[in-house]
């Protein structure tokens, strides 16, 4: 599953410890779902596009990493 | 109602509620450890001083607080970490499960045709144990390095 989390954070001036907190996981776990090493659950996906205000579909797409 | 003289709850950064949640975690593993070591030294103690004269109400109370006292801690771990450390430790319990089996198996089906010794279910165990903490490790390595 591809996903803009780098850019979304790059951003918003975000390291990967600001938006794990934000959304309550590990940081290794930003990680894993940014590098393609860990597709988040429903509600982890929700709760990210969330913290950027955003639609799911324009944080997440469904193609392969 | 708040008062004007009410400080409004500090909003924290998502860095600092990392902190937070990582002391959280590490306090689990704290009262994790201390428990087990709590309760191995009143094992060591009781069968020190009673031995084989242990009550076995004593000895099922024992084991009933173990089970519990495991219970507990798992349901407050696994709540407390994210989907991504509930996965590793998913896949660390697989392997050793997978290991278990085999080293089991293979180890009796041996034993039953001479080949090796009988087997010794304290080895199975810490067998499990040792390759279940490898693929632990192993995970946390490879997340920490990819």
């Amino acid at each position: 599953m591809n996903n803009r989390l780098r850019l979304l954070r790059a951003e918003r001036g975000w390291s990967q410890a600001e938006l794990a907190g934000r959304i309550d996981v590990s940081r290794q776990a930003v990680n894993a779902i940014e590098t393609g090493k860990h597709d988040p659950s429903l509600s982890l996906a929700f709760r990210i596009a969330r913290e950027f205000g955003l639609p799911i579909e324009q944080v997440f797409d469904g193609g392969e990493a | 109602m708040t008062s004007p003289e009410t400080p409004s709850p500090q909003v924290l950064t998502g860095e600092a509620r990392l902190r937070q949640r990582s002391r959280r975690i590490r306090n689990i593993w704290i009262t994790t450890l201390g428990a087990g070591l709590l309760f191995g030294v009143a094992v060591g103690v009781a069968g020190k001083r009673l031995g084989a004269e242990l009550p076995p109400l004593a000895f099922w109370a024992m084991m009933a607080a173990l089970v519990v006292m495991t219970v507990v801690i798992n349901v407050w771990y696994l709540q407390g970490v994210d989907e991504v450390e509930v996965q590793d430790n998913l896949w660390a319990a697989y392997a050793g499960l997978n290991a278990h089996v085999l080293i089991a198996a293979g180890w009796y089906s041996a034993a039953a045709r001479g080949l090796a010794p009988t087997p010794d279910v304290l080895a199975v165990a810490l067998a499990t144990v040792i390759v279940t903490l490898i693929a632990y490790v192993g995970l946390k390595l490879r997340r920490r390095l990819g």
